[in-house]
């Protein structure tokens, strides 16, 4: 109890250096807070939109979904509601049509894009508890006439009672608003960021889904009927391929459709979290190995007067703990906050709901309790562990310094090397990147547990070593790509641990090396460059921060800068057309209306036009049993707008019974040009097709399946496609100009779309990718200010601990100048070292990450080296910064106390 | 040298005591096989030049440091016999300690740096022991006092407060008046030597000030690391003298 005591007068003798020390992890755990209360509250109101969205009725009529999702599934015939009616027990039979996608255009000539979906509904007239409001004006009732959310029509300013255009599959619709309505709540809008469209049931069967019928059928129930009666009477009734549904299970679905989104915000974000933790723990390692070093001889004393070695180590943990808990509840309470704030910037952008709650649960309590006294636990136990081997006699002398106490032990060493080799393989085994991951960081402390018991100087290899072998694994394994991405963070992650130890070897030299210029500016910062260069374990630790934050900058620029060299070159090499058009590629709004590329195509100055579009989960191959997505376009043009490198091809199969594939999903499946396959549509219906080419290049179609857009023309019963992008060939004799001028004639009427060429196409994306970049490489940086912080406080300890050293040299005539300049040098020597070892550790990741992403998203190396030398600069200038304030101590010491400071 | 005193109990004693450091050609025999025990509920004294080792002796028989070859005993505990933990706690029960320089922790109060060892040991204080103690060292208005704000004649009172609170068996002192001036220095030992008459505590200090063995009731000489000398009742004129031979 009393070393408990003890911890905690430390804690409170120091309340700056305590603070400082929280601040990392308290970042990191109001990161995590921010972003669990966040998550938890978009889940709630998407919650409450899900039951919104599937309101005002109880049992759910729709054609049954073999795969893919409801989005893709096959329509329901318009004459199934009579069947529905004369149950007994159903109040009321509304069919429910819906389509994303649907724009209407302003007056001016804009469209009225939302930040969420553009949806067409019908306006359901049928249903006995109303799910849309009428507001002002009257419901649609033919198909000149529309109506628009309140929300939609206010932003926009439509008036009711004009004609506007509205985009929708069936091309441009010219219709009059007669009306608005609410969603879900007479009151007031539920919508969360989208713009509602509605039309009677007639016209949206028409217009929304081609003619081919209603997306589902809801029915309503009078008060007392069975439930489970009226569900078996209409899967009676109902044509088998319908299934009958309680409203509970569409509600759940919608929800989980939701979550599915917020799910990969949540991993994107708790990421950069992880990462500033994982910067914090170095952190805290750092400063809890000085404090012991600085405490060696009142740890001799204590032990001299009888406190274990165990009373030790748990006196330091519990400082440890101190720390943890301190930055778990500062941090969780700036966490809460800093949610609100995060949501209000996303409402402001038109994401997400203005009044979200912040709701604090348990578990993101206990991530941030277990994340926050945890990780601190974590990383200060090592130091812990050190300090209780401290004699008792070091309290007898000034000069000890914490040795390495590893004691030699080929027994005890092989049994740890032997379980560090089974817990790879086993992470292996498991086949799941989770525990790949977690045993490979298992096995590198054991690993290095077990070397060192053999060899010192094997200790210190080992992790970079594992690290070297587990990326070597990851290069030329043949793995699934969440496997070889866990190895590649595995390696990353052990590297970053396994530098900790080796660096410590070069740090010397290379500080030496790196204080070369410095010393020719005079004594201070020679001695500066001594400093840094004589507790190389030291410079190396403090270090360390600020190498994983600009290993993680860095590979994510060479990552990037790959990605867009990768995208240029596609762009020169796979793609012959002179324009493209590009929908909005972000949301469940992909694609546009098939009027575009109808109306392109009557131009006579372009010779083609392509259209191409993706049906996701589109169907499945009968012989293995994949779902599998399938692009759709004209066969036969292909190859005028696209080099897609067939590896052979067959024209005249090219019809709509032909189907091109991509090379390895030949060999997978053995197919040759000429082969016959058999697919399965969603209304599962199996037919067959011949492959008419194969090819090899993965920048157009990835590796998916392309059929011929006459197929889905042929076939009403399958749901109907939007087109992704269109590309064209100007004709012959035509420039540029007058090219564009007439497509944009046809563009005017879908304000949000633009055709490109070829070189504006690549500036587009670059730019898209760029903004990416700075939003990515902007939350690293948070992890490089804090890796900053790490270095001034271990400046800040030498200093403190140089004390005497300081006081002489001031005393033999060294000036405040002087001293400053001296810290400050450190400074830079110890930041220009982190910063080196950071960029070339990311280097090393950068590249390899390249290698191991798909070659259809990345297959171009590009190392963007100004701006890596930009971030080595800004090392530099950060370890000025980070001398700031320690150096302004040293040059304040009193000289005199300074010499008699204890020691 | 003289008499021999009628035997009382031996408190700690050692037997062919050898410390060696280093290996080979840097190889420096501390202790070169030191035969020497020492009574309970007396003042002793070890003595001798810097290099002697006088102070690895004391190491090693309070369980400090171990011993390279032969044995150290407190009461009838065999030292050399015992694991690290075992020490630990027999350093904690049975010994108390008064070094010549930090002797306390910065960060608790005086009174916190006399209870330390009991509350190590989880042990509550005989509270009016602690009294006497604290009243007999005169710091009773000092106890919620940081090291830092006391005097060094005080600190190191309340180092030896520290080695007698917790009764132990035999204290150890090193120097403890090394680092004062003559006159605190005189008050610590005389304070010392009340402990014990009054207390009937046992103490063995090392040091190279004559004057400070005169506060002994028996002193042995080192050299070289071995004895080569004992003095019963010295006085700093009778230890000076011997010293003088020594030289000689």
């Amino acid at each position: 109890m009393t070393l408990i005591k003890l911890a905690l007068k430390n804690i409170t003798s120091r309340p700056g250096r305590f603070f400082l020390t929280s601040l990392a992890v308290l970042v990191g755990v109001a990161l995590t807070v921010s972003v669990f209360v966040l998550t938890d509250s978009l889940r709630d109101t998407f919650g409450g939109l899900s039951d919104d969205i599937e309101s005002g009725y109880d049992v759910a009529v729709r054609s049954e979904i073999p795969f893919g999702e409801r989005r893709t599934a096959a329509p329901v015939d318009t004459d199934i509601p009579t069947l529905l009616e004369s149950i007994e027990g159903v109040a009321a039979v509304q069919p429910r049509v819906i389509e994303f996608g649907i724009v209407p255009n302003t007056t001016n000539g804009e469209a009225a894009t939302a930040a969420g979906p553009n949806i067409g509904v019908n306006w359901e007239d049928q249903a006995d508890v109303p799910r849309l409001f009428l507001a002002e004006g009257r419901p649609a009732t033919s198909s000149g006439e529309f109506m628009l959310d309140i929300d939609a029509k206010a932003e926009d300013e439509f008036i009711v009672g004009t004609r506007y255009d509205i985009q929708t599959p069936a091309g441009l619709v010219n219709a009059e608003l007669v009306g608005t309505f609410t969603f879900a709540d007479p009151e007031e809008n539920a919508l969360v960021g989208a713009k509602l469209v509605a039309f009677d049931t007639a016209t949206a069967v028409e217009i929304l889904n081609g003619g081919r019928g209603y997306d589902d059928i809801t029915l309503s129930l009078d008060s007392g009927a069975d439930l489970d009666a009226v569900i078996a009477a209409a899967q009676a009734v109902v044509p088998s391929g319908l299934e009958v549904l309680p409203r509970e299970v569409l509600v759940e679905e919608q929800a989980d459709n939701f979550n599915e989104f917020i799910d990969i915000f949540r991993t994107i974000l708790l990421v950069f979290a992880f990462i500033i933790l994982l910067v914090a723990s170095f952190i805290i390692y750092n400063v809890f190995s000085i404090i012991v070093g600085q405490r060696i001889q009142e740890i001799g004393l204590l032990r001299a007067l009888g406190a274990t070695g165990k009373q030790i180590t748990q006196s330091i943990a519990a400082e440890a703990v101190g720390v943890g808990i301190f930055a778990t509840v500062v941090g969780t309470a700036l966490g809460v906050p800093l949610a609100g704030l995060i949501q209000s910037l996303l409402a402001s952008a038109d994401f997400g709901p203005e009044k979200g709650g912040t709701p604090l649960r348990l578990t993101t309590i206990i991530v941030a309790i277990s994340l926050g006294v945890g990780l601190t636990v974590v990383a200060a136990i090592w130091p812990a562990l050190k300090a209780r081997s401290v004699s008792p006699m070091a309290a007898l002398r000034s000069d000890v310094e914490l040795g390495n106490t590893t004691v030699r032990n080929p027994m005890l060493g092989g049994l740890l090397v032997f379980a560090g080799v089974l817990s790879v393989v086993l992470g292996f085994a498991l086949d799941e990147w989770l525990f790949l991951l977690l045993l490979s960081v298992v096995a590198s402390v054991l690993l290095y547990l077990g070397l060192a018991r053999f060899n010192q100087r094997a200790g210190r290899f080992s992790m970079v070593g594992l690290a070297a072998v587990l990326l070597a694994i990851a290069l030329v394994a043949d793995l699934r790509s969440s496997m070889l991405l866990a190895l590649l963070g595995a390696a990353a992650l052990i590297s970053f641990l396994g530098m900790n130890l080796l660096s410590p070897m070069f740090a010397t030299p290379v500080a030496r090396a790196i204080g070369a210029p410095f010393a020719l500016l005079g004594v201070p910062s020679r001695m500066a460059r001594e400093n840094a260069g004589r507790n190389p374990d030291r410079t190396a630790s403090a270090a360390s921060a600020l190498m994983i934050g600009l290993a993680l900058v860095t590979a994510v620029a060479v990552v990037v800068s790959s990605l867009k060299a990768t995208f240029a070159d596609v762009l020169d090499e796979a793609v012959t057309a002179d324009w493209i058009v590009v929908g909005d590629d972000q949301g469940p709004a992909l694609g546009f209306s098939p009027a575009l590329a109808e109306g392109l195509a009557q131009l006579p100055e372009l010779e083609t036009v392509l259209p191409v579009s993706l049906n996701e989960d589109a169907f499945r191959t009968v012989i293995d049993d994949d779902v599998r997505s399938s692009y759709s376009t004209n066969l036969r043009e292909i190859e005028r707008h696209f080099d897609p490198d067939y590896i052979d091809q067959d024209e005249s199969l090219m019809n709509a019974q032909g189907v091109i594939v991509h090379e390895d999903r030949a060999d997978d499946l053995d197919l040759r040009v000429g082969s016959t396959i058999t697919l399965e549509f969603v209304d599962q219906v199996q037919r067959d097709f011949m492959v008419a080419a194969i090819y090899a290049d993965l920048a157009i179609f990835d590796s998916g399946w392309v059929l011929d857009s006459e197929f889905w023309d042929a076939n009403a019963g399958l749901p109907k496609q939007t087109d992704l992008y269109v590309t064209m060939l100007n004709a012959p004799g035509v420039n540029e100009e007058a090219a564009r001028a007439a497509i944009s004639e046809v563009t005017e009427a879908f304000p949000q779309l633009d055709a490109l060429t070829k070189d504006e196409f690549r500036d587009d994306r670059e730019d898209s990718i760029n903004q990416v970049l700075v939003i990515v490489t902007s939350l690293l940086r948070i992890s490089v200010v804090l890796a900053v912080l790490g270095i001034a406080i271990t400046l800040a300890l030498s200093v403190f601990e140089r004390t005497r050293e300081i006081g002489l040299t001031r005393a033999v005539g060294a000036t405040r100048k002087q001293m400053k300049r001296a810290v400050r040098v450190e400074g830079v020597i110890v930041a220009v070292f982190g910063g080196l070892l950071g960029i070339a550790l990311g280097l090393v990741f950068g590249i390899a990450a390249v290698q191991i992403i798909p070659d259809d998203f990345v297959s171009k190396l590009a190392i963007p080296w100004s701006t890596l030398i930009v971030n080595l600069i800004t090392a530099g200038i950060a370890g000025v910064v980070a001398a700031y304030f320690p150096a302004r101590r040293a040059s304040k010491l009193n000289v005199l106390d300074a010499i008699s400071h204890g020691g | 040298m003289t008499t021999t005193p009628p035997a009382p109990p031996v408190a700690a004693r050692a037997h062919g005591a050898v410390k060696v450091y280093g290996e080979r050609d840097t190889e420096v025999r501390a202790l070169n096989g030191v035969d020497a025990a020492f009574e309970a509920a007396r003042f002793s004294t070890i003595m001798g030049p810097s290099g002697s080792g006088k102070s690895t002796l004391m190491h090693c028989m309070a369980g400090l440091d171990d011993l390279s070859e032969g044995q150290v005993f407190i009461g009838d505990i065999d030292l050399t016999s015992l694991s690290e933990k075992e020490l630990t706690l027999l350093r904690r029960e049975r010994i108390g300690f008064v070094f010549q320089a930090f002797n306390l922790i910065p960060t608790l109060s005086a009174l916190e740096n006399i209870t330390l060892p009991m509350s190590l040991a989880g042990r509550t204080p005989d509270q009016a022991w602690l009294d006497h103690v604290v009243t007999t060292v005169g710091l009773a208005d000092r106890l919620s006092h940081r090291p830092n704000e006391l005097s060094g004649g005080q600190q190191q009172r309340v180092a030896v407060a520290r080695a007698l609170a917790s009764r132990p068996e035999i204290i150890f002192a090193d120097e403890p008046t090394g680092n004062l001036d003559s006159r605190t220095g005189a008050e610590i030992l005389q304070f010392m030597r009340e402990a014990v008459d009054e207390l009937g505590q046992t103490i063995v200090m090392v040091t190279h000030d004559p004057v400070a063995a005169g506060y002994s009731d028996r002193a042995i000489f080192l050299t070289d690391g071995s004895i080569t000398g004992e003095m019963a009742n010295p006085t700093s004129e009778s230890v000076f003298d011997y010293l003088k031979t020594l030289g000689d």
